[in-house]
């Protein structure tokens, strides 16, 4: 099975220039803890409910004045679309990601892929083995 | 297999007062996703990175003005620690949640239990119920 069987296309983007507020609150109307960040239609980042946390809460910024670029995760990473399923299971247990963007091959943002959909497309063995994987540590 | 071989014994406690601010700099120091909130060694919430992006960032409140009590969750959802693991994944399952804090019989708060640990301890089998159950919309 393809990534793009199993991804949801509907997917909201930030921009980097946004408030922290504006997509805190994209984040938290779409039940969603990780929002990936787009620029001329290229990923250039990932923000996340702990992203936020850390480098926004913990350091006082306030949430009207801080961009979403100055606490994004700008590392990012991805799977591709026509990847295997399998693939994203490794991927996913070996990067530690619950969540992963998926692009096309021209690298535009197509989809999200979660844990979720992945235990529902796969069974719970291959989430369980993926788990395991993110609960490693270190 | 009991919770308390499975659970995280030291916790680290915000306390209802402290600013989000604060509990902010723990739960990013600690590496933690999670802050049970303790009062005079009772449990009184459970405070998440979620928590404070919906009931503080969201809404624009400055994280050295409000305070764990106003965004943490009040109504707190726990273990015991003399429980069966058994028991645990049907909590995970039922519940909806990741994290469950874990309490001795006098109700004083020991550890803390994640999904993270369950597989750990239980294996891709145990832990795939419980993650589908969490995941089911």
């Amino acid at each position: 099975m393809q990534v793009r069987e199993m991804m949801s296309r509907d997917v909201c983007v930030a921009h980097p220039d946004q408030a922290l507020i504006e997509a805190a609150r994209t984040m938290v109307e779409n039940d969603i803890g990780a929002l990936p960040v787009g620029q001329d239609d290229r990923l250039v980042g990932m923000l996340t409910d702990r992203d936020i946390v850390v480098r926004a809460v913990a350091e006082g910024r306030a949430p009207a004045d801080c961009r979403v670029r100055e606490a994004m995760t700008s590392e990012v990473k991805y799977v591709f679309e026509d990847e295997n399923a399998d693939d994203v299971v490794r991927n996913m247990a070996t990067l530690q990601l619950r969540r992963l963007p998926v692009v096309d091959r021209d690298k535009r943002l197509v989809g999200i892929v979660a844990m979720a959909d992945l235990a529902r497309a796969v069974g719970s063995q291959a989430a369980g083995e993926a788990i395991e994987g993110v609960s490693q540590p270190g | 297999m009991r919770v308390s071989q499975m659970m995280t014994p030291s916790v680290c406690v915000a306390h209802p007062d402290q600013t989000v601010r604060e509990a902010a700099m723990l739960m990013a120091s600690h590496e933690v996703g999670a802050l049970p909130v303790g009062l005079e060694d009772r449990l009184v919430g459970i405070l998440t990175d979620r928590d404070i992006v919906a009931r503080a960032v969201a809404i624009g409140l400055s994280p050295d003005e409000c305070s764990v009590r106003d965004v943490m969750t009040p109504e707190v959802k726990f273990i015991f620690a003399d429980e069966d693991v058994d028991d645990v994944v049907r909590n995970f399952a039922t519940l909806q949640v990741r994290r469950l804090p874990v309490l001795d019989r006098d109700k004083r708060l020991v550890g803390i239990v994640s999904v993270a640990d369950l597989a750990m301890a239980a294996g891709p089998d145990a832990a795939g119920p419980a993650i589908e159950g969490v995941s089911r919309p």
